[in-house]
């Protein structure tokens, strides 16, 4: 699939990955060289193994690239044909361990999914870190989603949807995780989830047709449910569009993500023209090289804070927690955003 | 896979490179219903962003195409392009004559023929009678300062002042820093180096990314007061100011862009033209009434390379009459799109007169980009009006 025959040597790509723009093409050569070169006429192996986890999987090179080459796809593949033999990184070694341990990416610190309701037909997938570390997130989605009409709950015995371990080319794990998702999955109509990195696995790796709750809330159950209360103060808002949610799950999702804005009543939006780079959560990087990351997030929240914006919005959690880290700006979820918003019952 | 709620549109511009932003701007601007398909960098931005004509003033001879609306494109092209150009941050110069451009890679320099100066920031124009600096980057290969002031030396007489500076390797591993409207913020130590120089025009190596790209560099000359240029590298892409204008000019005349949707089938089995679209995971249709096809050399799964063939994808269309030959759209097939039922329709003699191309697509034309996509930019304006005969 990754067609890297078609490589005109454009260097585009290298020019639009944000990981080379950070750190420099002398630290990370950029996905021309790690999946397009290197498997054929290349450095070695080991050079390769180096760096091949440098990148954070945002698809801006494919986006760019352009004979749609797919450079995530074959950087992928890279690290798949590494993984078993290479020495990972501590970070993602703390990861592999919390799978083996808990099933999840993360070391979880409370319990989710309570009893099911006869009635539900559709599942809400929090993924670790809505459920465990962004739990709000995880709140608000199903606060918004009842408000929208939609008949939810969240399952209990979900483990991690095994994203993290494909992006560390760790496919045996993966397989484990997806068995124990899949059957519980199975049982609902329909899947939606508030991260995007678990929308793509569900649709790609499980064959769900899971949705984005962007998605959801705007081409299923539409906004009408929801009430929101007027005269609120304005808030200058940056928006970051999550690489998983604008590339992976597509770029129509950003429109949906300013059409559910466009609801909220008090928002002015504020555009820094960087709104789709890459905050550095993705691809293992925040795990494997959390400096980077932190980096990369600090440029975003320096930018946001630089064209006046309050507060910064990410229709992610995982984005929204890298971005938080800087502590440079107040972050939002989306749905944390919308539901700051609501009207409740009685509320006038 | 899910499809996404339909798209009706009254024509689908595919390919968001020169030619289908100039095509969509022209639509939308009389008032036409315009939706652009485009995904990847385009041709057209990776090209010098000169715009210029062949030397030939009935250049489109001999290449199958309309001698009528070629002609009467012809006419109107500079009056189109002038328009274009009051948006974004290219200007027109306001002549046709032609001049020497002189851009570079790595400090060298290649003289181009060129009329209006839209080039992203690498005519040095103002070389004559300017003083001119190129200043490189420590660290940074990009541009040899000594090496571009020998050769403008040697090919112009003129003598630049070069010189490296440290300034960005405080941050050494950032020779592209990243874009956004907060550039004057990252860019305070190199604007004060840039103000010590003694020089009307400065040579920089490109250190910004896509996506407003040239309001960093607008931003840097306005605190700078100097006039900046970009060198051509491997890693530039000269075209993209141009680019960005039209881009910019599309949406102020109306047109809806769905940037990052990509073609992945033509489907002429309606009455109207189905562009079956991947969005990502989704998939999404856009029905129209007509589509105009600008996709370039970089069509769909992109310029194919197999065993020694190039494919120029979809070569034989004809602006007037759609498909004519068989073997080309097999081999357009191949590379990224199919097109159902298109051998049905030529077997009985019919023609996709519902799909109209443009640009570097069109035989003969995949030359555009070396000679300044003013080629390009007249046939787009053909298919536009053959496209609202149609209407
Ligand atoms: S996916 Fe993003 S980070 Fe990875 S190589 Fe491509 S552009 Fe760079
Ligand atoms: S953008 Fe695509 S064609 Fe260009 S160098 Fe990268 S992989 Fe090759």
């Amino acid at each position: 699939m990754p067609g890297t025959d078609r490589c005109l040597k454009c260097s585009s790509c290298v020019r639009a990955c944000p990981v080379v723009a950070e750190i420099g093409e002398m630290t990370f050569p950029g996905p021309r060289t790690v999946a397009v070169d290197a498997p054929r006429f290349g450095p070695s192996r080991v050079a390769i193994a180096e760096v091949a986890w440098l990148c954070s999987m945002c698809e801006r090179c494919l986006e760019a690239c352009p004979s749609r080459i797919g450079l995530p796809k074959a950087m992928l593949d890279m690290r798949a044909s590494l993984f078993p033999n290479v020495r990972v990184r501590p970070g993602h070694e703390r990861l592999l361990g919390n799978i083996d341990l808990y099933g999840l990416s993360i070391e979880p610190v409370r319990k989710v999914g309570g009893e099911t309701m006869p009635k539900a037909k559709i599942a809400y997938f929090p993924g670790c870190i809505a459920s465990q570390r962004e739990v709000e997130t995880m709140e608000c989605s199903l606060g918004l989603l009842k408000a929208a009409g939609a008949e939810v709950e969240v399952p209990s015995g979900l483990v991690c949807c095994g994203s993290p371990l494909v992006k560390l080319g760790d496919e045996r794990r993966c397989e484990r995780l997806m068995d124990a998702n899949l059957k519980i999955l199975e049982r609902y109509d329909q899947v939606v989830t508030s991260c995007p990195g678990c929308t793509v696995q569900l649709v790609e790796g499980y064959g769900l047709e899971a949705l984005h709750i962007t998605e959801f809330l705007t081409e299923v159950t539409g906004t009408k449910g929801m009430r929101f209360r007027p005269g609120s103060e304005n808030i200058r808002l940056a928006v970051h569009h999550a690489c998983h949610l604008s590339r992976g799950v597509g770029p129509h999702t950003k429109e949906r993500t300013y059409e559910l804005l466009s609801e909220v009543p008090g928002i002015e939006l504020v555009s820094t023209g960087d709104e789709t780079v890459c905050c550095g959560a993705g691809g293992s990087l925040l795990s494997g090289y959390p400096d980077v990351a932190g980096r990369m997030a600090a440029r975003k929240v320096d930018s946001a804070i630089f064209c006046g914006a309050k507060i910064i919005t990410a229709a992610c959690p995982f984005c929204a927690m890298n971005l938080r880290r800087t502590g440079g700006i107040e972050v939002m979820e989306l749905t944390q955003l919308i539901s700051s918003r609501l009207r409740f019952p009685g509320q006038h | 896979m899910r499809e996404l709620p339909a798209i009706e549109t009254e024509v689908v511009v595919i390919g968001h490179g020169a030619t289908g932003l100039f095509a969509a701007i022209e639509l939308a601007s009389t008032g036409h219903k315009v939706l652009l398909v485009g995904n990847g960098t385009p041709s057209s931005e990776m090209s010098t962003g000169c715009i210029s004509f062949p030397e030939e003033e009935t250049w489109w001879r001999g290449l199958g195409l309309d001698d009528g609306l070629m002609q009467d494109a012809s006419d109107r092209v500079d009056q189109g392009i002038q328009k274009v150009l009051t948006v974004g941050p290219c200007t027109w110069e306001g002549t046709s004559e032609k001049r020497m451009a002189l851009v570079t890679n790595l400090g060298t320099i290649i003289r181009t023929n060129y009329a209006p100066s839209t080039s992203s920031r690498h005519d040095v124009i103002a070389v004559r009678g300017a003083k001119v600096a190129a200043l490189g980057f420590q660290g940074n290969k990009d541009l040899d300062p000594c090496l571009f002031h020998n050769m403008l030396r040697s090919e112009t007489g003129v003598e630049a002042s070069s010189s490296w500076t440290a300034t960005l390797p405080a941050e050494p591993h950032r020779p592209h820093i990243e874009m956004n409207h907060g550039v004057r913020h990252s860019h305070d130590a190199l604007s004060e180096e840039l103000q010590g120089i003694d020089a009307d025009l400065v040579m920089l190596p490109p250190f910004t990314q896509r996506g407003g790209h040239d309001r960093a560099w607008r931003d840097l000359e306005g605190v700078v007061g100097k006039r900046l240029c970009e060198v051509i590298t491997p890693l530039s892409l000269p075209g993209r100011s141009l680019v960005d204008s039209f881009g910019r000019a599309a949406l102020e005349a109306g047109a809806r862009d769905l940037n990052g949707t990509h073609l992945e089938m033509i489907d002429l089995r309606d009455d109207d033209v189905i562009a079956r679209c991947r969005s990502g995971l989704r998939r999404v249709q856009v029905r129209a009434a007509m589509m105009l096809f600008c996709g370039g050399n970089a069509v769909g799964g992109g310029l194919d390379i197999l065993g020694r063939d190039v494919i120029d994808p979809l070569s034989f269309f004809d602006i007037r009459k759609g498909a004519a030959g068989s073997s080309n759209f097999d081999m357009a097939s191949h590379s990224g799109i199919a097109c159902d039922s298109y051998f049905r329709s030529v077997r009985k003699g019919t023609r996709m007169d519902k799909v109209l191309v443009a640009g570097a697509a069109l035989p003969g034309l995949n030359f555009a980009n070396g000679y300044g996509l003013g080629t390009c930019l007249t046939t787009a304006l053909a298919a536009c009006r053959a496209i609202e005969e149609a209407l």
